[in-house]
């Protein structure tokens, strides 16, 4: 566990450099957790470059994080509250937060991710799920979508 | 020195991100937290869905995955809880499962029979009675459903209710007996699932449906067809019965699955057939002696095991049983009957007892029994009393009653209709 004072420094894609408690990173995410126990980590030096997360959505990650470390006592009802609040965001948000929650192996919050977007799919049809998560490029042929529509026209 | 972290190897700029770029990985766990249901419906969102929905290991995983909230979910809950409903208008009882893959919300709108065409989708009273008899067998998600009239040609469907598949099965040899028919279905499951272990049982699976058309005075030798999935044919055996075995028609006759075996009732005997392993001997076994009267009970399995129950509603000829009394019996592994529960309802279901009672014989006309037995949770038992139909746990006590609203069952054998965690498609038969 690292110290409550300690900050560590995190570098977006834009190279924006967030400076963090080493606590809240630490105790969410498996990977700097292991920088840190391993002694990986310089606190003179090191920042972590996390070339595939923007600012945007690292600051994110990094609210989510805190919240979660200082709110942690809350009850359920709250914290699932400000979790919907938290994840009022588009597809393409979501996906981004995604991708970097399963990069830093941060399972909370991927595991918070999963449960939203399987609740976008769940007792859809296929026209809106298409729609909801901006899936624009199916993949089908013409002849195999028209065939999956004859087939299971009660899935569109 | 500088810290690095290595980025993925596919680094994705922002503005491309979408769910089609998602590793694999975090669609399966997406995906794992659908129901199977949601997932024959997501086949069909993207090719890249379809491929990783269709691929064995995908089902490997989802079936593990239901398997260990399973396990975590029967720490928690009491079984009672589960969601159970008479699939309307047909002789079926769904019983649902606590795993989240089957809950699909308000399903009793979502289960019909419907898309076997109209001959299933009654638009008139006469029509809905005349199929209140269709399904006759139930088998890993997989139902067998007909609607033989005397002299007709017998025609029966394999189908799955949750895939909406279905296969007109050619039709059986002999025309519809006036007698009636006795049906049997069994078909291999898609899965096995033993110590914690998921198996995904290897092609080619196989089913079987048997016809027996009726007789009414015992045989020792008798006819019946059996319909085998790998020929697409009905073959005609002589079955050796020894101990002799009377088909007549009557309201009770039924055939419950296990393991492959079948095992039909008719009268005081049940016979016991394998249509896999030896088509041409079947075996008989009596009812306990002291069993009485059929028509309020029923045939079925629970654990593994076959049971047997009766509930008489009025004083029989034996003074000793009480009106309202049930008993259940389970037949030993040296093939002998033992009795195992013996209840009287009234002290399970307390003060609704009265109110059911004086609807039963208001409105429903005494056809209150025991419809089936709960396939994989011991001691407990559905039961139709007033218009309520009742689950209770015969060793806790405990029970749960809910409000049946359709038409009189009557004393129609039910299917207790039990839906696999990954639905059985009919395509891996054929």
């Amino acid at each position: 566990m690292g110290s409550p004072l300690k900050k560590i420094m995190l570098c977006s894609s834009e190279k924006e450099i967030f400076s963090v408690e080493e606590q809240v990173m630490v105790q969410h995410s498996v990977i700097i957790n292991n920088m840190i126990e391993d002694g990986s980590y310089n606190y003179e030096e090191s920042k972590i470059p996390l070339d595939c997360v923007d600012s945007k959505t690292l600051k994110k990650v990094i609210d989510y994080c805190t919240y979660h470390t200082h709110h942690h006592n809350d009850n359920q009802e709250d914290l699932e509250a400000w979790d919907a609040q938290f994840l009022n965001v588009d597809s393409n948000g979501l996906y981004d937060l995604l991708m970097a929650a399963n990069y830093l192996e941060i399972r909370n919050l991927l595991d918070l991710i999963y449960r939203t977007i399987k609740n976008m799919i769940k007792g859809k049809k296929i026209d809106e799920i298409r729609r909801i998560l901006n899936i624009k490029d199916h993949g089908f042929t013409p002849e195999e979508e028209e065939q999956n529509r004859k087939e299971y026209p009660h899935f569109y | 020195m500088c810290t690095t972290v290595s980025p993925p190897s596919n680094t994705i700029s922002k503005s491309y991100t979408t769910i089609n770029n998602l590793l694999n990985d975090s669609l399966i766990e997406i995906f794992c937290r659908l129901s199977c249901k949601s997932l024959f419906t997501c086949k069909s969102v993207s090719k890249h869905w379809c491929a990783i929905i269709s691929d064995l290991n995908f089902h490997f995983i989802y079936l593990t995955h239901q398997h260990r909230l399973l396990q975590n979910l029967q720490c928690e809950e009491k079984d009672i809880d589960q969601h159970s409903y008479i699939l309307k208008p047909y002789n079926a009882l769904v019983i649902t499962s606590k795993v989240p893959s089957l809950q699909f919300g308000c399903s009793e709108n979502n289960l019909s029979l419907n898309f076997l065409g109209s001959k299933f989708n009654p638009t008139n009273e006469v029509q809905l009675r005349s199929i209140l008899k269709c399904v006759f067998g139930c088998c890993n998600g997989l139902l067998l459903c007909g609607n033989p009239r005397r002299y007709h040609k017998c025609i029966y469907y394999v189908c799955n209710p949750l895939t909406k598949e279905s296969i007109e099965l050619p039709c059986a040899p002999s025309n519809c007996d006036p007698n009636g028919v006795l049906v049997g279905f069994t078909c291999d499951p898609y899965y096995h699932i033993e110590e914690d272990k998921v198996s995904i049982v290897a092609p080619k699976r196989l089913f079987r449906v048997v016809n027996i058309p009726a007789f009414s005075n015992t045989k020792t030798t008798f006819n019946v067809e059996v319909f085998s999935s790998e020929t697409g044919k009905w073959n005609e055996h002589v079955l050796l019965c020894p101990k002799g075995f009377s088909c007549g028609f009557s309201l009770t006759s039924s055939c419950v699955e296990h393991d492959g075996v079948l095992y039909f009732t008719s009268g005081r005997k049940i016979l016991i057939y394998n249509p896999y392993k030896n088509e041409q001997v079947a075996s008989v076994i009596d009812h306990p002696s002291e069993f009485g009267e059929a028509y309020r009970g029923c045939v079925g399995v629970c654990c593994g095991r076959l049971q047997l129950s009766e509930f008489p509603i009025s004083r029989s000829n034996n003074a000793n049983i009480r009106p309202y009394s049930g008993r259940v019996w389970e037949l030993d592994s040296h093939q002998e009957w033992q009795i195992v529960h013996e209840f009287y309802i009234p002290d399970i279901i307390g003060s609704i007892f009265d109110k059911l009672q004086a609807i039963e014989r208001e409105h429903v006309r005494g056809s209150s029994r025991i419809l089936a037995f709960h396939p994989y949770l011991k001691g407990t038992i559905f039961l139709e009393f007033g218009d309520h139909i009742i689950c209770c746990n015969l060793l806790t006590q405990e029970f749960k009653a809910s409000k049946y609203g359709g038409l009189s069952l009557g004393f129609l054998p039910i299917t207790p209709v039990v839906l696999p965690w990954w639905p059985t498609t009919i395509s891996s038969f054929l």
